[in-house]
Parts: structure tokens; sequence; C-alpha cells
């Protein structure tokens, strides 16, 4: 079964023309680097042809929604499943308004490491189009195959969203399959859950001398959307600018915490990690906490209630 | 170019030799990626390394460093600065890398207030570089005018020859010394020294780009380029040549101690003062600071530009903000 | 060590060291140095003490953040971390001769009360001084003792003094510190303009000083940005090619305009 993935300028250019949005954000190509697609937005129709749409399109595009609808402008998003789950996600949150967003949902053939490709198949590239053939994406009209087992970003691996939720309307495809890559989310967890404490810390302490504290976790992050960050601040010192091992912990699991029946699983922290940091693992621990100790069938997709994210004078628990 | 020529095996023994008693730091594989880490002693590098993901900045100007301790005795405080500086060899440093630490010696250097605390630390570390068989396809070296098999800061420098086979010169006192402990008369070797693979698209020559960044300063291309900034601290923190730092107390209750740590012109606060006047207010200001601090105003300032091309900014950046993309936005290409 | 509110509300107070006599240190009026509150931090203040009276080692500090406010609440007595002095300061060489038009607004008459009472202190080798200077309130202008006492008492010294609003006993001119300038109109024949304030106060009198025919390289201010290490490395301070703390605080307008307008 194979699919191919469409022109995104005729949609985008439909959205601008009927006045349903303001301006469009997708990604384009970078002229000078084969393999990158940016973040980019559109405000006129005869722009649309800046957008691409390709198994490339790794950065997410939920954070950037966050300053862009202020002044009441209304968005259109090229939405993949992770995008339209971290736009949700800010608007769960009151960060952005419902009505300020277009979501235009896109059937996702999972991410390609650009730059692994580049380095193994630079040929790849010259092509005019993509089709998603189940384990292969593949380039029209060279007939090109890149393997998904070889290439595909990290952040796909555990995606449950390959066909958008919760979006203003779905690219029509035919033919499309959207099994997830993995069926299990939750395996590093449970090997980590598997192994002694000091193991354990072990595993941890050697990621937190090798983070670098660039926060692009954060930054990148749709769940953390708070104005003005408590581990960034002075009063109280809550969090050191010094970095060793005792404050790694506490800005790593800090914003697990805080972030927990947060996290909508993009991945983007992971991939915008400099030097691997198991961030994934972290996340998904508390999304396993999420279903184990409270029920919640899918953590990752931000829902009307959410334990953490409401005070009810009922709860079973009480402050002490 | 003279050589002493040596086989894998034997130059790690000499190096061994040379540094013993050293720390011994080295570009280690951790997961996927390479780092700059402390082991036992020197490596051969497989054939696809190319350089480490964060470079060796940090054994030079660490992450986070206490720069004095204080304690209170009876309304009195006593200071004392930090010391105690270990003997380092740094090794397998790539010229951009290398450049990079000429550039930060230049400027911990500078009158009227050298920073003793780095050129102490500097003094203490050897470096060995080597130099580049092959490019990344995100280094752009020639570019900003470093060549990839110069020795720039190295004490030595080695040149991966065929096969098992090695060349390696000296460059100070220090390379001169381990040199001569290793047997064998010079020689000369050809070296071909990689090609990178991207050039940048340059508007003016090196010596000009200043003068033609500090006139496109109000140019609508910085805000088109930095909307998508997210304000991490990424780029700054790989990049070989940031150097900024930030000084806070940790205080222990009587006791403590004034740190630095690394900072970032991209992180939100950075140019923040306390009575809540910021000059740098939103991501476009930072984005072009950090861009025209690389470009134009060190060297106006210095006389050379801060930037070696290693080309960790356009392989990490999560959004694709980075050198090439802002020469071509601030070009009038007009994407 | 003695601390002195200098404003009704206690938001700017003065700090007075007493170094022993081998930690004193020589300076030039408009220079800088760092204090430290051991625990908390430190901030880079202003002398505004001028170097002929040594014995009175003075910083004005204005309560803003951490570090001030822990200076703020400091008792006489208690033991602080001095380092410096740093940065350029006034070209008092240069000035020889000239006349002085000082403009000011709030805490920015700190630096340069290093400055005038420096030229107080060494008066016959400067000509006539003109200080302009301003506040939100009567109560938040600074150094009264000097502003109302002993300034006007100096030879060839004129002291304007103006609020934004007055309060039941001010009698003088009400106004905003730019426009008052101008209708003084002091004349720029043989005259060097200084000064500091808000950031938006200092904007309107570089525009006030042009109008009344101030060149650029007759107009001296002092730039504020944040400050960390003071020694030109940390790069918090860093403007155009110039670090803050090495190469100013004193710039031109000369230089001013060179700079990128990130101030």
């Amino acid at each position: 079964m194979s699919w191919a993935l469409p022109a995104v300028d005729a949609l985008a250019a439909r959205l601008l023309e009927d006045r349903l949005v303001d301006a469009v954000l997708g990604w384009a190509r970078d002229p000078d680097l084969p393999w990158q697609r940016y973040p980019h937005r559109v405000d006129e129709p005869s722009r649309v042809g800046e957008l691409v749409w390709d198994p490339f399109c790794a950065p997410g595009l939920a954070k950037l929604v966050f300053r862009m609808t202020e002044g009441g402008l209304k968005l259109g998003v090229l939405a993949r499943g992770c995008d339209a789950l971290g736009v949700w996600r800010l608007i769960h949150d009151r960060r952005i308004a419902r009505e300020n967003v277009y979501l235009l949902g896109l059937p996702c053939p999972g991410m390609a490491d650009g730059v692994r490709v580049w380095e193994e198949c630079p040929e790849a590239f010259d092509a005019a189009g993509w089709e998603d053939h189940g384990s292969h994406w593949v380039a029209v009209p060279t007939g090109i195959r890149l393997p998904k087992e070889r290439f595909l970003l990290d952040k796909c691996l555990q995606c449950q969203v390959r066909w958008p939720r919760q979006c203003d309307e779905v690219l029509a495809v035919q033919g499309g399959s959207w099994n997830p890559f993995c069926e299990d989310r939750y395996r590093q967890v449970r090997q980590l859950e598997e192994l002694p404490l000091p193991q354990r810390f072990d595993f941890w302490r050697g990621w937190f001398e090798r983070c670098l504290r660039c926060f692009a976790c954060r930054q990148v992050c749709p769940a953390c959307n708070c104005e003005s960050c408590s581990l960034d601040q002075f009063e109280p010192n809550w969090l050191e600018r010094e970095v060793g091992v005792a404050t790694q912990f506490i800005f790593h699991f800090t914003r697990a915490l805080h972030v927990a029946g947060r996290c909508v699983d993009c991945g983007e922290c992971q991939r915008a990690c400099p030097v691997g940091f198991p961030l994934g693992a972290l996340n998904r621990k508390m999304m396993k906490d999420m279903e184990d100790l409270f029920g919640v069938r899918e953590p990752f997709v931000p829902q009307e209630s959410e334990p953490l994210g409401e005070f009810a004078l009922d709860d079973p628990d009480e402050f002490r | 170019m003279a050589v002493k020529l040596v086989r894998g095996s034997d130059m790690l023994r000499w190096l061994r030799r040379c540094g013993e008693g050293r720390r011994w730091v080295v570009p280690a594989k951790e997961d996927r990626h390479w780092l700059f880490a402390e082991r036992d002693g020197p490596v051969v590098f497989p054939p696809d390394y190319r350089n480490a993901t964060v470079g060796p900045k940090g054994w030079l100007l660490p992450r986070s460093e206490p720069i004095l301790y204080y304690r209170w005795t009876g309304g009195r405080v006593s200071v004392t600065p930090a010391q105690g500086w270990r003997p380092q060899v740094i090794y397998g440093v790539r010229p951009c890398d290398l450049k990079a630490i000429a550039l930060l010696d230049s400027i911990m250097a500078s009158e009227p207030w050298p920073e003793t605390q780095y050129l102490t630390r500097r003094a203490h570390t050897v470096l060995v570089g080597m130099a580049c068989t092959a490019a990344s396809s995100c280094c752009f070296c020639t570019s900003m005018g470093v060549h990839p098999a110069e020795s720039y800061a190295a004490d030595l420098m080695i040149y991966p020859l065929q096969g098992e086979e090695y060349g390696v010169a000296a460059f100070s006192e220090v390379g001169r010394e381990w040199l001569a402990q290793l047997e064998g008369e010079e020689a000369d070797a050809a070296f071909s020294p990689a090609v990178p693979a991207l050039s940048l698209p340059m508007p003016t020559s090196l010596e000009d780009l200043p003068g033609w960044l500090e006139r496109r300063f109000d140019d609508p291309g910085w805000q088109r380029l930095a909307w998508r900034c997210l304000s991490c601290g990424l780029c700054a923190y790989l990049c070989p040549t940031c150097y900024c730092y930030g000084i806070s107390d940790v205080d222990r209750g009587g006791a403590g101690r004034r740190v630095r740590w690394w900072d970032a012109c991209t992180l939100p606060d950075f140019s923040r003062m306390a009575g809540g006047h910021d000059p740098r207010p939103t991501t476009t200001e930072r984005v072009r600071q950090r861009i025209m601090h690389k470009l134009a105003y060190h060297p106006a300032r210095q006389g050379e530009i801060l930037c070696t091309g290693c080309g960790r900014c356009i392989e990490y950046c999560p959004m694709g903000i980075h050198l090439p993309a802002a020469l071509r936005l601030l070009g009038g290409d007009g994407r | 060590m003695e601390v002195r509110p200098e404003t009704a509300s206690g938001d700017i107070k003065t700090l007075r060291v007493r170094l022993p006599e081998e930690d004193r240190f020589s300076f030039r009026p408009g220079q800088c140095a760092m204090l430290s509150v051991f625990g908390v931090g430190e901030c880079m203040i202003s002398i505004s003490s001028p170097p002929t009276r040594p014995e009175e080692l003075e910083f004005s500090v204005k309560r803003v953040g951490r570090v001030t406010a822990a200076l703020h609440e400091l008792e006489p007595g208690e033991c602080i971390g001095i380092r410096g002095p740093y940065g350029n300061g006034f070209p008092v060489e240069e000035l020889r001769g000239k006349g002085l038009l000082v403009v000011a607004g709030g805490i920015g008459l700190a630096p340069l009360r290093s400055l005038v009472n420096y030229v107080v202190d060494r008066r016959e080798e400067y000509g006539p001084m003109r200080i302009v200077y301003g506040a939100r309130t009567p109560q938040d202008l600074c150094f009264k003792e000097e502003i109302f006492r002993s300034w006007p008492g100096v030879p060839q010294v004129e002291v304007h003094l103006t609020v934004d609003q007055g309060d039941e006993e001010w009698t003088g001119p009400v106004g905003l510190v730019p426009s008052f300038l101008e209708e003084l109109a002091p004349s720029p024949e043989g005259v060097v303009a200084l000064t500091c304030g808000p950031p938006i106060m200092i904007k309107f009198v570089l525009e006030a000083l042009q109008n009344l025919g101030f060149d650029d390289h007759q107009v001296l201010t002092t730039l504020e940005l944040k400050m960390q290490c003071g020694i030109g490395k940390c790069g918090r301070c860093n403007i155009g090619s110039r670090y803050v703390c090495v190469d100013g605080p004193v710039f031109s307008l000369k230089e001013l305009r060179q700079m990128p307008a990130e101030y």
C-alpha cells in the first residue's frame, strides 16, 4: 500500500484566498542545505510555493504558534499529529485561543534524519515529490527508496497519531496505513524500571553529566509555555545557575513533573537535545504513571479533564 | 610538510608517556554523540569520526566553576580565590576548534584586565590537534578563513596519512619537547586536507563582512530569521568561540562560593536589567546581537572573525537558524 | 561605613565606605566599582564621591533588585567587598578650562556628583559650571545638602532644579528636565555638556542639546547596561564593538551614534 504526499501549496493558497486564515505556518526548504527544512510562515497566496511537505520536515510547529496569534491573528497550521496535539496543549493551557488557529491535518509518513540521508544518499533529494510505501519513503520520479528502519527520526518511533486528530480538516489521502512504528511506547521505560536503584541512578547521573542545560528541550516544548519559568527565577532561587549533578537533577525532574500529564509526546525535546539525553524515557515514565495511577487512557492527548490539571473539592487526596 | 612519521600504536604509546600524570581529555562516543570526555589516554579514531558535538571549550572554560570562596567569621568575610588546576592534555582537537581556542586565548588575555583563571588553566593544558581528512556535511571552515590542516593553538599536530601511518609536527616549546621523545627523523610528507562540503553564500569578502553587516543593522531580514528562534542557549553553548558567562553566588549559610557559568546572549533575560529595562527584548535583537558579535563587532574590536566554521549551529539548531540562513536573508533574497 | 538615605522613600541611599589607607585606590570621576554582598551577589555602582576626597568614598545606590536591596539593608559596620575602579571615567584633563553643563535626572546625578565635587575642589582649573537637575518629586531629589546649600555657594556655579511634580512646599520650577533645559537655553560656546539619567530622559536631553547648538563631540553621557564581570570578558555589557565596563561608561554623543541603538 502506498500513498503520495500531497503538495501543500494549493491547500495553503485556498486557506488564504478564502480568508479562512491570515497566514499559514508550514515548512520551507533551506536554499543552501538540501536536507534541512525550517518552519516558515506565508502571508500571501502568491508565496505558497515556498512551502514544502516531505519526509524531512522535522521541526515541530506547535511552540511557534504560541506567539504568532498575538493581536488576534488567525493562523493556519499545516499540522501533523504531533503538531496538532501540541497546539491543543496550548489551547488547553489557555495560552492561545481556539478560534485563532485553523488546523489543517497532514497524515504523516514519519520523518527522516536529513543529515544522515544527505551523507548516505544525497541523490534522494532530487525529488519532485515523495510517496509512503510503508517500510520505505520513495522519491518521485527517481524511485529511490529510503528505508525507515535506517532513517526514521527517534521522535517518530513512538508516534500514535500518524493520522492527526482534532483538526479542522484532515487532508484526504488514499491508501495510507497509519499503524504506529513501534508497538510498545514504554519499552525503554520498562527497561529502566527493571534496573536496580543504584544502576538506575548511575544511568541518570551519566546523562546529567552530559547535559549542557542549554534549555533547548524546554524551549521547544509546547507544554513548557509559562510566561516565566520557575527555574529561571532568582527570588526564590529554586535552581542554582551552577551546573552539577544536583542542579541537573533538579532541572530535569522538576521539568518532568511540571510536564507530567501534559506532555503530548511530540518528541521535539529529544530531537532538539544536542547530546542525546533520553528525555523521551523521562517524559514517557510520567505518561505511564498517568495511565497506571490515574487510569488516563491516552495521556498524550490533551483532554478536557486532566487529573493533574484540575482541582475539585471532592478530590480524593488532600493537601497536607 | 616536515613531520615525524609514526605508526598509530607507537604514536599512542609515545603520547601516553609524554602525558604521564596529566588528565587526558579525548573525543569519546557516548551513545550516538561524540563528546570530549576524560579518559585513560589518546585513541585512534574510527574513519567516520568528524568532530565532537560539544567541543573542548568546557575543559578550558568550564560549564560552571567557582571563581572564589567566601566565609563569614564574626561579621568579617574572608575570600579565597579558586585554585588547583590539574595539568591536562586535550587530544584530537580539529583545526576549527584549535582556531577557536586561539581566539578565546586572545580575548581572555586582552587588556586592561586579563582573565587569569582561564589563562592559568590554559597554561596547564597541552593541545594535541588532529588535521581533517574528511569534512562533515555542515562544516565551512574555509569560508571563515580557517584551514582544515592548520595548527593554530596546538602544541602538536597529527596528520593522518595512509593506513596506520601518521605524521606529527610540533608548534610550541612543549610540543617540541614531546616530539623530541619520539623516535625517528623528520621527513617530508604529503597530506591531503579535507575540503569542506559547504561553502557559505558569502555576500562579500571576509574583510568587508563586518561593514556589510553593520549597514544592514536595521534590515527586516533579521526578523525574518529570528522569528523562529526559541531563545534556548544551544547555539552559544555548542559554539567553540562563544564565551559569555554569568556570575552568581551560591550561599550555604555563612560560607559559599561565587561561581561563573556559561551564559548565552540568545537567552531571554541576558540583557535585562534589574529595574526591568531590556535593550534586547525580542528574538530579533538577540539573534542579531549573536551574529553581529561574531561577524562584525568582534572583528571591529580585535581584528578577527569570531567564527571558525565548525558547523555545529547548522547541524544542531532545532529551528534552522544559522550563519548561511542569516547571510542569505540579509542579502536581499527575501526568503 | 555609613548609610544615608537620599530620598524620602528611601529608594536611593548613599553608602559611605571607610577604607584603610593601604586599600585606598585612586580613581577618576565617572568610574565605577563592583560592590559585593557575599552570598547575594555583586553589582556595578558609580563612585559618587570625588577622588579629591579619598576618606569619603561614597556610592549612591538605587534599590532595583536583589543586590541593591541587600546593599540598602546594610547597617554601619557591616562588611562588603569592593573591586575597582572600572571604566573610563570622565576626561577631566580635556575638560580643563571649559565651561561645564551638567544635566541629570534622579539617580543620574550620582556619577556626575563625583565630577562636580572634583571641579569644586579644583575650581580654578575649570570654567563656569551650570548644573541642571530634576527628579519626579521634590522628595526624590538626591544630595539635597549639596544642591540646595553647598553648590550654589561655590563661585561660578549655578544650580537649576526642577521637578516633574511639585508638592505644597515646592516653590521652584515644575517641568521635565529636557524642556526645562531648553527654556534655560544655555549657550554651547566653550561648554561641554554631561548628562546622565533614565534612558528616556537622556534621549530627550540629547535632542534638546542638539537643538541648542551643541555638537556631538561637545556632549558626554554615561551608558548603563547590565554588567557582571566588570573586566570586559563576560560579554554582558557588549554593545557594538565596545564593552561598557571597559570602554565606557562615559561616551561622547559622537561615539554613541556609531553604536547600535541597543541601550
